[in-house]
């Protein structure tokens, strides 16, 4: 459907209009946009940059007395010490994997559920699976892993017993390094595939009802009119989610990996978030630290989010910027 | 050993013949103390003491302050504002307290945050320090604070208006093991206040507890040596001792959750002392040893390797959660063999008969170690600080001493007497083996209540903990309190209670300790499942290497200087 | 339509359906049940766990029904006189702040959805930075502190009125779905682009409005951290700060246990944990129906076309 803005607009239409009262109703219609991006601006200059001026600490000593402008430079010094931290080619190895890994594994199975949902032919089924789908999503992550553990548990699970029926005992999955993504990103897909998947689900209920009969009437199958219809729509929407997910690599959730963690599965459970957490359990926390890790990770977030919008762009034509 | 015991009860003796004489003095008896601290007009250079009256003399202002204290919130303390506690020291300072209650969830980083933007910091802090191991507010954290300018040192208080906190200090002075030792930064100044919980439930961490079910089945008895204990565990995994034809016996088990939940822990101080309150540091003769990188740490993991590759120590101890371990322990197959923990009744469902009447405490082993219990030092948590910001410093510090006598103590954790307790009868004995004081009448203890503020204050914790009395002790409480009066006899002595670093040395070694205690932890469990094998020469000293590069020398080197400093 | 005419459409329908399809929708039923079951299993669980005495979650025992039925990890939740102020300001800082997001999400979204518009990538890049990178919270806590907002409510509205991630999901669908043939032909009739905005993009977008929406007012629903930060009275607390502090107090640590009363505690955490996810989602629960109303398939399409 071309409608996205994909070319500029056509120049030097023919229309009842002159020339001159043309530019004016240019110069006014996007002194009107440039209004309406007044307000989420200066929200945006006064709470999003003015405190990022705090990123300053990353390169000094930070001293609460002195404040953040205050404080004695120090250079690239707190990064020196992350980068020399023992085992963080592991932790950042870690890190990556483990999100990058959760982030593409993630894309299909919503898109999956929003089709199959779309295509069912009774709207009451439909309705009723997905109310079903996102639900766990809110169930918070500390009784999630708690299932998880008792699901796999080597003697009273539900995989040991069926196990124990067929006469084979199950391993320890916990115990396991290898295990660990694994079981980190599909327990992961199962309680958000139903939430991602709304978003797929609007999208394809702004297609055109009439794209789907004249389709049939040219004897598309079903499942063509998914593929050629369906799919269509869904793309833009996945791709402008990959692009986002992967400017959040970085920021892999401290919780989740910490409670699934263990001294036996640590070497590939050990990740930036977790390290940082038992680093501040000395007590005193050293703020110039934390703010330049957390500079580190948004550096790293911003240089994937541009190459994959790059990518994104030369396979499929539409990215972020 | 058994000095050490007598010394400690003796001290309990002294604390409390030194409070009640001051608790006598401080009565209200109108007699001005000496000269030493005269409110007006003599410059003594103490601030805030214009406002205050002499030590000794009630109320404590002159005129009546307000102070603004920041304090945790809690579900069993009903309203700091009406509170009892609240009421009698406000009665007996003077003083009306306005509370700031925050909420426990992350208050670390609350607290922190607020200093750290000097945000109205209020008069002062009391137990907000966070948890023990955690504490940003510890004797070696709290300097950094004072360097900024936030927190004030108040040996001077000390020495002007602080009776009850100086009989405390001497109560439990000791080389580095003594509490003044313990809560001096490493400039020579005190910036908190403590408190502490003498008992000695909490004082031995680590006890075993034996299904006693099995023995009888089998016929054994308790083990004390090595070999006699890995027979008891071999004969829990073969003979099935719940007689139901399977073998679902798990001999021993537990959870690296929590360093007193593992029974490898336990195991480990049979060979060398193994302290996990402090990153497994001892000294002998003013030296600093670090047990895991000993040889007899080693010996050690070879009988944990082969008691786990065995299976009579359960792997699954080293990926599973408490709950796991509950549900083991109070299954009602009986396959429980065996855990340690440092509280039975934390353990084992109160409610469940059967399982209450399973377990018995059992002694530790005797190996190269000797016969020697796991320990947890008396380490003062910091449970109130004044802050810059406060006018009234010298008034709150003797509200802060105040509370360290018996009265309050008392008062903060029992209540009222008549009320909420009342005289132990005469002859009884407590379940410590220990003449017993006072009996309680309404529990006040980890319940919702408003007569005290639940421990958060500066004090001197379960006063009466080891001498309470109780008419009809529930049998888990009673084998608890048995066990942990024997391993008290067994108390290891050579431990490193802590190490007070300046900043710059915490510069230096602040995430080596971390690191070193993961790497301890790790490698624990695997040489303990058979990942790595302590009998392979290569391994161990790939091994050892491995502290290298995590900076153990380092480490050592900066620790030996601390331990001398602190000895004295 | 009479009874039978309606039956008779209906067989008539499903005879014409050809035997391709037959087989795609048995596979497409088949995969939706066999993963509306994977996602209904643990619920039950999970309510069977929240419905249980504390001890038989402890135990384990719990499958899909109530063992020792029991209200007291609701009870427990419920008896906190702070739950009512908990949920209703929650509500406030729901309603209130998911419409302060929607104004300035699709203020901003709209003009950087036109490439017709100088500068917009400048301006993409303006906004986009902010998702990546943060001061921190000393920063940003400063400036709350600053503007006299600490401890008020506007607090936990202020600091996170923009999503940056919701703006860019919004302005997707903008540029996808808003035909420039229609912004073309308003043009020509003179209209505004205050008038386009409101009469014909948001109309259109009523898909995207609606889970933007959705996601915000989730997101204030279960948000804590900016009220941990921020706020010190307990008056002011959204609900997700008041269950986390009633979960923390039950989560006694076992060294410190000496009676009975503890104990009985410290299991009744476990079946808190449970009642906990269903008080605090229910509600979302019961709205989603609503946001599921705006699934509508291209409304206006037609007026293009006429």
């Amino acid at each position: 459907m071309e409608n996205a803005y994909t070319t500029p607009p056509r120049k030097g239409v023919k229309s009842g209009i002159g020339i001159g009262s043309r530019i004016k109703l240019n110069l006014f219609r996007y002194w009107q946009l440039y209004l309406f991006l007044l307000l989420p601006l200066s929200y945006i200059l006064v709470f999003q940059y003015y405190p990022m001026a705090g990123l300053q600490i990353a390169f000094k000593k930070f001293s609460p007395r002195e404040g953040i402008w205050g404080g004695t430079w120090v250079g690239l010094d707190n990064f020196r010490k992350f980068f020399g931290t023992y085992k963080f080619t592991e932790i950042l190895r870690n890190t990556l994997t483990i999100s990058a890994y959760s982030i593409l594994a993630n894309i299909p199975v919503p898109i999956i559920l929003a089709l199959a949902l779309n295509s069912v032919r009774s709207k009451r089924f439909s309705r009723t699976v997905q109310m079903l789908s996102y639900m766990p999503h809110f169930i918070s992550t500390v009784v999630i892993v708690s299932m998880l553990t008792q699901i796999l548990n080597p003697r009273i699970g539900i995989f040991a017993a069926l196990g124990r029926s067929f006469g084979f005992a199950i391993p320890d999955l916990f115990a396991s390094p290898n295990a660990f993504s694994h079981l980190y990103v599909w327990s992961g897909i199962w309680q958000n595939a139903g939430w991602a998947s709304i978003i797929y689900i609007a999208a394809l209920a702004g297609v055109d009802p009439e794209l789907h009969e004249a389709a049939t009437v040219d004897g598309a199958s079903r499942l063509q009119r998914v593929r050629y219809i369906d799919v269509p729509v869904i793309i833009p929407t996945a791709i402008i989610m990959i692009i986002l997910n992967m400017g959040n690599v970085m920021n892999l959730g401290f919780e989740k990996v910490f409670l699934m963690q263990n001294a036996l599965n640590v070497s590939a459970s050990e990740i930036i978030a977790t390290y940082t957490y038992k680093i501040g359990l000395t007590g005193y926390t050293d703020y110039s630290y934390a703010t330049a890790i957390g500079f580190f990770n948004s550096v790293v977030n911003l240089i994937l989010i541009v190459v994959t919008d790059k990518v994104a762009k030369k396979l499929s034509g539409s990215g972020l910027f | 050993m058994k000095h050490v015991m007598l010394k400690k009860v003796a001290t309990l003796l002294i604390i409390l013949a030194l409070a009640v004489t001051t608790a006598a003095c401080s009565g209200g008896s109108g007699l001005p103390e000496s000269s030493a601290s005269e409110p007006s007009g003599i410059d003594t250079g103490i601030p805030g003491e214009e406002y205050c009256n002499p030590a000794g003399v009630f109320p404590i202002a002159k005129e009546t302050v307000e102070l603004r204290f920041m304090v945790p919130q809690h579900a069993n303390v009903q309203d700091y504002a009406t509170n009892q506690f609240t009421q009698w020291l406000e009665e007996k300072g003077n003083v009306k307290i306005n509370f700031e209650v925050i909420p426990t969830a992350d208050m670390g980083q609350k607290v922190q945050l607020s200093l750290a933007s000097f945000s109205d910091m209020p008069d002062a802090y009391l137990g907000v320090a966070g948890t023990p191991g955690n504490e940003f507010f510890s004797a070696t954290n709290i300097i950094r604070y004072a360097q900024e300018g936030q927190v004030i040192p108040l040996n001077e208080y000390i020495e002007a208006y602080g009776e009850n906190t100086k009989a405390f200090l001497d109560a439990y002075s000791g080389g580095s093991l003594g509490v003044e030792t313990l809560m001096t930064s490493a400039d020579g100044n005190i910036y908190y206040m403590p408190s502490i919980a003498p008992s000695i439930g909490a004082m031995t961490p680590c006890k075993l507890f034996v299904n006693q079910t099995y023995l009888e089945a089998l016929d054994l008895e308790l083990p004390t040596t090595l070999d006699g204990f890995y027979e008891m565990l071999k004969a829990f995994k073969e003979n099935d001792p719940n007689g139901n034809g399977l073998a679902d016996e798990l001999p021993l088990v537990g959870t690296d959750a929590n360093p007193a939940l593992n029974p490898a822990n336990w195991i480990m101080q049979a060979f060398v002392p193994n302290n996990i309150q402090f990153h497994r540091l001892y000294q002998d003769n003013g030296q600093l040893y670090y047990a895991p990188v000993t040889d007899e740490w080693r010996e050690g993991l070879k009988y944990l390797n082969q008691l786990t590759t065995e299976g009579l120590l359960a792997s699954i101890t080293f990926t599973q959660d408490f709950q796991s371990v509950k549900q083991i322990a109070n299954d009602p197959n009986n396959i429980c063999g065996g855990f340690t923990t440092n509280n039975l009744m934390g353990v084992v469902q109160a409610n469940d008969d059967e399982a209450v009447d399973r377990y018995i405490g059992m002694d530790p082993l005797n190996g190269p170690n000797g016969q020697t219990a796991i320990s947890m030092t008396l380490s003062p948590g910091n449970r109130g600080t004044i802050t810059s910001a406060c006018e009234y410093p010298a008034v709150v510090f003797r509200l802060f001493d105040l509370m360290m006598s018996e009265e309050a103590s008392v008062l903060a954790r029992y209540g009222v007497e008549g009320e909420h307790w009342q005289a132990a009868p005469e002859g009884s004995m407590s379940p410590y083996g220990l003449p017993a004081t006072i009996e309680v009448v309404e529990n006040l203890t980890e319940v919702p209540q408003n007569v005290h503020w639940n421990g958060i204050n500066p004090m001197i914790d379960d006063f009466y903990g080891n001498t309470l009395y109780y008419s009809d002790i529930p049998r888990l409480q009673q084998i608890n309190s048995e066990t942990s009066t024997s391993y008290y006899d067994m108390l290891a002595d050579n431990y490193v209670g802590l190490l007070i670093f300046t900043p710059e040395e915490l510069e230096e070694i602040g995430d080596i300790e971390v690191t070193l205690d993961e790497y301890v932890k790790e490698c624990l469990a695997k040489f303990a499942v058979g990942e790595m094998d302590p009998n392979d020469d290569t391994v161990w000293e790939r091994y050892l290497s491995e502290f290298e590069i995590i900076g153990l020398d380092k480490y050592m080197e900066i620790g030996q200087a601390v331990l001398t400093r602190m000895n004295g | 339509m009479t009874l039978t005419k309606k039956l008779l459409t209906r067989v008539k329908a499903k005879a014409a359906i050809p035997p391709e399809d037959k087989i795609f929708y048995a596979i497409v039923n088949v995969v939706l049940v066999l993963f509306g079951i994977l996602v209904l299993v643990p619920l039950i669980n999970v309510a069977a766990n929240s419905l249980s005495s504390g001890d038989a979650v402890v135990s384990g025992k719990v499958t899909f029904w109530p063992v020792d039925f029991s209200f007291e990890g609701y009870a427990t939740v419920f008896k906190d006189p702070y739950i009512l102020t908990g949920y209703s300001n929650t509500i406030f800082y729901t309603v209130v702040g998911t419409s302060f997001n929607m104004i300035l999400t699709t203020l901003a979204a709209w003009p950087l959805s036109r490439k017709d518009l100088p500068g917009r990538n400048v301006f993409m890049m303006i906004f986009t930075f902010t998702m990546l990178f943060n001061g921190g919270m000393i920063p940003n806590y400063i400036l709350i502190r600053d503007l006299n907002l600490l401890n008020r409510r506007l607090a936990m509205i202020i600091p996170a009125a923009l999503s940056v991630y919701n703006m860019i999901i919004m302005r997707t669908f903008f540029q996808n779905s808003i035909p420039r043939e229609l912004l073309e032909a308003s043009q020509l009739d003179g209209c505004s682009e205050a008038r386009f905005f409101t009469t014909m993009v948001i109309p259109l977008s009523k898909p995207v409005i609606a889970v933007i929406t959705l996601y915000y007012a989730v997101g204030h629903w279960n948000a804590f951290f900016g009220g941990f930060l921020y706020l010190t009275s307990k008056e002011l607390y959204p609900l997700q700060l008041i269950l986390r502090d009633i979960l923390l107090v039950n989560q006694i640590d076992s060294s410190s246990l000496t009676n009975l009363n503890q104990t009985l505690n410290l299991n009744l955490f476990e079946s808190m944990k449970y009642a906990l996810i269903l008080v605090s989602c229910i509600p979302i629960w019961c709205i989603y129906p609503l946001v599921q109303k705006f699934f509508v398939k291209g409304v206006m399409v037609g007026a293009i076309k006429g």
